[in-house]
């Protein structure tokens, strides 16, 4: 059972988030009413209106598996004035959605995230995803903000991120399928992306420690997303604490590729930044046995 | 960190994001939204660096705690574990 969370207000009103219910339907319909269409199209990548049902169906997500949180305030009548959800994906993630009415704007949106990364961690579910518009700066910055990954950067106009909901950074799918690569750069797109998946290898792309976010091999405890792929490619400059040398200390057996020549025990060069060269060493790297303790 | 150098920190991020602001003008107790219209891009950044600068991580849980400017300078005071008066 979801815990709510009451935060008072300067006004002495109080604001409570807590699992939709069924009666919340009208209340989200309201909240959604107020919506300009930049805001609709934000949200479902179009003007989108959504029918009654669509509603009915948010605030009974748990009956799907999933969640629905809704923060309501007495305004003076009660008004649901936020709300998120997930509903669950075939790999076990969440697919997340945040909506906060335009008057509420500024901290309410992470906070929101926040309770929902919460219910989610204590429903089992590992990560949270999200498909972003590129100019959803706000849902951008909110998810950026946590430990994330992109997990789909191949299309300019929209990206992929996931968020994990037990630790500072998301996991892999529980099923392996592919050989999974990990690329360690700064912001949110890989170059080699398209070039790995086509050559069919499973992808995820950290940009590292950022702002409000904490790295884990940084502060000296394993990572996930190294341990769980099987090879990194780190791009990363040695600025805000140098992820190679954590690397080499916390994660002594990854296979770790680095463009340049100076290496670290272990560590292999790219020479080239084409993508043939990219693949070329890649399957070698996959080929070679895995270093003890990888 | 003492109360006027919390001050001192938040107003600075504040006037970073909103340089047409009139940030010694707040009401100390008035939502910042509503007082210099932060919106959730300009919030998170005041959070992350008032954050750093203060080498306090600010989890999105306490974001309640935030929300005047009166309240964000308790928060990094007793964040920090000082709570002197200048």
């Amino acid at each position: 059972m979801t815990a709510a969370r009451e935060v008072g207000l300067p006004d002495g009103r109080t604001l409570v988030v807590r699992p939709a219910e069924a009666a919340d339907a009208d209340g989200v319909a309201l909240l959604y009413a107020a919506l300009s269409e930049d805001d609709l199209h934000l949200r479902f990548f179009s003007v989108y209106h959504p029918p009654r049902d669509f509603f009915a169906r948010v605030v009974d997500a748990a009956a799907e598996g999933g969640c629905c949180l809704v923060a309501v305030v007495d305004d003076p009548v009660t008004r649901v004035v936020g709300e998120a959800e997930y509903f669950l994906l075939p790999n076990g993630n969440g697919e997340l959605a945040v909506t906060v009415a335009p008057d509420w704007r500024g901290w309410l949106g992470p906070y929101l995230l926040d309770a929902l990364v919460e219910a989610a961690a204590a429903h089992g579910v590992p990560n949270l995803e999200a498909e972003v518009l590129v100019e959803n700066r706000r849902m951008l910055a909110v998810i950026r903000r946590r430990g994330y990954a992109t997990v789909d950067g191949t299309d300019f106009s929209e990206v992929r991120l996931v968020i994990g909901t037990a630790g500072p950074t998301p996991t892999w799918p529980a099923r392996r399928q592919r050989p999974r690569v990990l690329a360690e750069t700064r912001g949110t797109w890989w170059s080699g992306e398209r070039a790995a998946k086509a050559a069919g290898m499973a992808v995820m792309v950290c940009p590292g420690p950022h702002a409000g976010a904490r790295c884990p091999a940084i502060e000296g405890e394993p990572c996930p997303l190294v341990t769980g792929a099987d090879v990194v490619v780190c791009a990363l400059p040695a600025t805000g604490g140098d992820v190679r040398a954590a690397h080499a200390s916390v994660h002594p057996g990854a296979r770790v590729i680095v463009p340049g020549l100076a290496l670290r025990s272990g560590e292999f060069p790219l020479a080239s930044t084409s993508d043939d060269a990219l693949i070329g060493l890649l399957r070698r790297v996959l080929a070679s046995n895995p270093r003890p303790g990888g | 960190m003492t109360r006027d150098e919390a001050a001192g920190l938040v107003a600075g991020a504040l006037g970073d994001v909103a340089p047409e602001a009139d940030v010694r003008g707040i009401d100390p107790d008035g939502l910042l939204q509503d007082e210099i219209g932060l919106d959730s891009i300009d919030f998170l950044t005041v959070v992350n660096v008032v954050g750093e600068q203060a080498g306090l991580h600010i989890p999105e849980r306490d974001f309640p705690a935030l929300v005047t400017f009166a309240g964000f300078v308790s928060y990094l005071v007793e964040g920090t574990g000082d709570d002197r008066r200048a």
